[in-house]
């Protein structure tokens, strides 16, 4: 196993190629008739005629200047996926792996790790991302996946609009208006590692408006430990409802609203100043949350207001660590047209994080509260340079944060039609990683031995900075027709100050010897790669999908750093990476999803490379009713995704449910 | 750990994609999502009553941006008339095209630009389709929207009246969402 399936990929890539018909006018489009008259139907039969699901995406994914892949509403149905994170293993240049039952780390163009430092996540406006060791708590960043409208993911910074931390990736979760989601279902499932899972949503009207009330509830098995260690299984329930109201003349206000309560095991080590100097811990802890939305859209004077402001609470107790923390955030944005030429977006925010954390003797955060403030303001010009064929966007965020003061966040993107159905992008874009409170406030001591007063301390820096990146990007997208499309995308990231660990001197501390380790700003490196991925309708019922993405993290400590993680880093994220999916719908409401996968070997985390395979089976023997089946990781036994020798293994699985729907 | 032989699990994949094969080639008896809106836009043409015009022997539909019909909307109004008038497609490529059309078909390559389309053709008797995110609410008439596998659409009544246009009850009752600012209807 090794440069096989990487030929295989590559050969597909290029067969597709061969069997593009020749570029030439856009339509008429191969689009296959019925042969039957519809327009013999009457209005109300025309609207309740079931129609082939052509999950097309949106005319604006393939004119953006960017890396972006949309999961649609059918993707997601296909996915046989029962939470939100685990949907991204679709995406091409995404790499997501399990580390035990209830974490996941995920790298976007490299940096795999469960603090995923530089990605940006947001759900309708709301981010997901905790400044207190920057990353997504994913396990508990969940909703009712069936009211998700899409996921955007972008790979690279997503420019002006998106701000901070939007470094090396954006993922953006839209849920459905409430008028989308009128009627309700109640899906009942359980499987042997999926233990039992229900869900259930309710819409209807309300006024002059719609809502929906939602439910779900998972309880989750532990994975495999080869020494038969049981402790990181885990239930979530959450719930939430979302009211939305149109008024003529296009106003628009929308209120949502959410809460979580999760027991999640888990096992960790505790180092103590007293003999024995570590133990290990295993326990349930306990994370609740809830947030609340509220958004208001209107015309003005010829564009567009959108107001929106949120407050969101989270609470998790760990063995050795908890915090709480409200935020509260508000945004307003305005989206004019200004002559024939011009799209402009103006916006600003602010936003208030207040964290209360409280540790143990060797692990606390130092001063354990704080506030954390966030300004921005950013400014953007879509061009319309040439009408239809090429768009110039620029425009710069402006920010000012509780810990480096002002950062400028620029970009410059180009999008040209070369001649249909080819469109060529590229783009020069500096972001920026603000420091988060571990960063800065972190001091913990870690034992070496249970039996010595020996410990090594890491400690966040006054001095630590902002990571900045200068990425250059470009790519290629071309839909041949509704049966054939390709996108490519590459990328070349510059990173001069990368987060380091710097070793110093050991002293002796009150009877202990201590050897220092500093966060600091001492790797510097590139990265560049590049993701093909390719869109094969082979037949009106058939889909086959297929994306390989191609990874070179190339990373050095500064001059003057002593930090050793650069190769560990490197190798934490797999250079080549493989994805097919085939989708048919079968006759008499069957469908039959496949998702495979194969990356190459992650030499850090102790894995091997892999394949897996995923598969959907569904049946709608009535339109109320859905039975599916879903086999998970059908190849081994179990297998490592991530995380060295203590991580948990994610075994072979299944699932049934049954869904009626109203 | 147990390894499936890749040779094994190859020949797996391809038994797997082989059957795939035979099952997708069956014949789908559901039709085409355009296939369906093309049936609805006859049943506009149907259902909403213009303003007389004289002279006039042909109903014009334009399709404004890049067609996704195909030869669908063609088939479907093919020897059709309404009050009279012969139905005829009329494909744009500019907005001077759109003159004299008496439906337009607002393409979703032409999101971006949806508020100056419907600022061209505002005052002229032209009955606005769309499907775009919001089309209607933002100054369109009739806006499609795909839900649960069916094409549904929405109105807005103050839209098609300021254009002297009426639309039919019938068409008002089958329409999922309808905004009017006369109460009560």
């Amino acid at each position: 196993m090794g440069l096989a399936p990487l030929i295989s990929a590559v050969a597909t890539s290029l067969a597709v190629l061969a069997q593009a018909p020749p570029p030439g006018p856009p339509s008429p489009q191969p689009v296959q008739w019925s042969g039957r008259d519809l327009t013999q139907l009457s209005l109300s039969e025309l609207a309740a005629t079931k129609v082939t699901s052509v999950s097309k995406k949106p005319e604006e994914q393939s004119k953006t200047a960017a890396a972006i892949a949309v999961i649609t509403r059918d993707d997601i149905r296909r996915s046989g996926a029962t939470t939100l994170i685990e949907l991204l293993r679709m995406v091409p240049g995404v790499h997501l792996a399990r580390i035990q039952s209830s974490q996941w780390a995920i790298g976007i163009r490299g940096f795999t790790s469960r603090l995923a430092r530089a990605q940006l996540a947001v759900m309708d406006g709301r981010s997901l991302y905790t400044p207190l060791f920057a990353g997504t708590y994913w396990e508990l960043q969940d909703t009712l996946l069936e009211d998700v409208e899409r996921i955007e993911v972008v790979r690279g910074p997503g420019g002006t609009l998106w701000g901070a931390n939007a470094v090396t990736g954006i993922i953006n979760v839209v849920t459905r208006s409430a008028a989308d989601t009128q009627g309700g279902f109640v899906t009942l499932g359980g499987g042997n590692e999926e233990r039992g899972s229900l869900r259930a949503r309710h819409g209807g009207r309300l006024g002059s408006g719609h809502f929906r009330v939602w439910g779900k509830y998972a309880d989750h098995d532990a994975a495999f430990r080869a020494d038969g260690a049981e402790f990181d299984d885990w239930r979530l329930g959450l719930g939430g409802f979302r009211a939305d109201w149109a008024r003529d003349g296009g106003e628009t206000f929308s209120v949502s609203g959410g809460a979580y309560s999760g027991r999640l095991g888990s096992r960790g080590t505790v180092s103590s100043y007293t003999a024995p100097f570590v133990r290990t811990v295993e326990g349930r802890s306990p994370a609740d949350g809830g947030h609340l939305i509220a958004r208001w859209t209107r015309p003005l004077g010829g564009g567009e207001l959108a107001l929106q402001t949120y407050y969101d609470r989270s609470s998790r107790k760990e063995p050795t660590f908890q915090e709480t923390r409200d935020t509260g955030d508000f945004d307003a944005q305005y989206a004019l047209h200004l002559g024939r030429r011009h799209e402009i977006v103006v916006g600003t925010g602010y936003r208030l994080s207040d964290g209360r954390s409280q540790g143990v003797e060797t692990l606390t955060f130092v001063p354990p509260d704080r506030i954390d403030h966030l300004w921005t303001a950013f400014v953007q010009d879509e061009i319309d340079v040439v009408r239809d064929r090429v768009k110039l966007t620029i425009g710069t965020k402006v920010e000012r944060n509780s810990y480096t003061g002002f950062e400028l966040q620029p970009t410059i993107r180009i999008g040209w039609t070369l001649r249909e159905p080819y469109f060529v992008w590229a783009s020069a874009t500096r972001a920026v990683r603000t420091p988060s409170r571990i960063e800065r406030d972190l001091l913990a001591d870690s034992a070496v031995s249970a039996t010595a007063p020996v410990f090594f301390r890491l400690q966040g820096s006054p001095d630590f900075a902002t990571e900045t990146m200068l990425a250059l990007e470009g790519g290629v997208r071309a839909r041949f027709s509704e049966r054939v499309s390709v996108d490519l995308a590459a990328f070349h990231n510059r990173q001069p100050n990368l987060l380091s660990i710097e070793f110093g001197r050991p002293f002796a501390d009150a009877g202990r010897q201590v050897t220092p380790a500093v966060l600091a700003n001492g790797i510097e490196g590139n990265v560049e790669g590049f993701e093909v991925a390719t869109d094969l309708r082979l037949a009106r019922r058939w889909m086959v999908r297929s994306g390989y993405s191609y990874l070179n993290m190339a990373l050095q400590p500064r001059p003057g750093s002593t930090d050793v993680s650069t190769s560990a880093s490197e190798d934490a994220s797999p250079r080549h990476r493989v994805i097919v999916t085939s989708a048919f719908d079968l006759p008499g409401g069957l469908s039959l999803d496949l998702h495979g996968r194969w990356m190459s070997r992650l030499p850090s985390q102790r894995v091997d490379a892999y394949a897996s395979l995923d598969v959907r089976a569904s049946w709608r023997p009535i339109s109320r009713l859905e039975l599916a089946v879903v086999g998970q990781n059908l190849l081994e036994p179990h297998h490592a995704e991530f995380g060295g020798t203590g991580a948990g293994e994610i075994e072979r699985s299944a699932y049934a449910e049954a869904s009626w729907r109203w | 750990m147990a390894v499936v032989n890749p040779r094994v699990r190859c020949a797996a994949m391809l038994t797997l994609s082989g059957l795939a094969a035979t099952l997708a080639a069956a014949p789908d008896p559901r039709p085409a999502e355009y296939e369906v809106k093309a049936a609805y836009l006859y049943n506009f043409a149907k259902f909403v009553e213009w303003p007389a015009v004289s002279g006039r022997d042909t109903f014009v539909v334009g399709i404004l941006g890049r067609d996704p019909f195909g030869p669908l909307l063609d088939n479907a109004v093919a020897g059709k008339n309404v009050g009279g008038r012969r139905l005829t497609v009329r494909r744009c490529a500019t907005l001077e095209d759109v003159a004299g059309v008496d439906m337009l078909f607002i393409a979703s390559s032409e999101a971006s630009r949806v508020a100056d389309v419907l600022k061209h053709v505002e005052g002229t008797p032209t009955l606005t389709v769309g499907e775009t995110e919001g089309f209607v609410g933002r100054g369109g008439m009739v806006g499609f929207r795909v839900m649960d596998e069916v094409v549904r659409f929405d109105v807005d009544l103050d839209q098609s009246t300021r254009a002297g246009l009426r639309m039919s009850s019938q068409l008002v009752r089958v329409a999922r969402k309808v905004i009017t600012s006369a109460r009560g209807q």
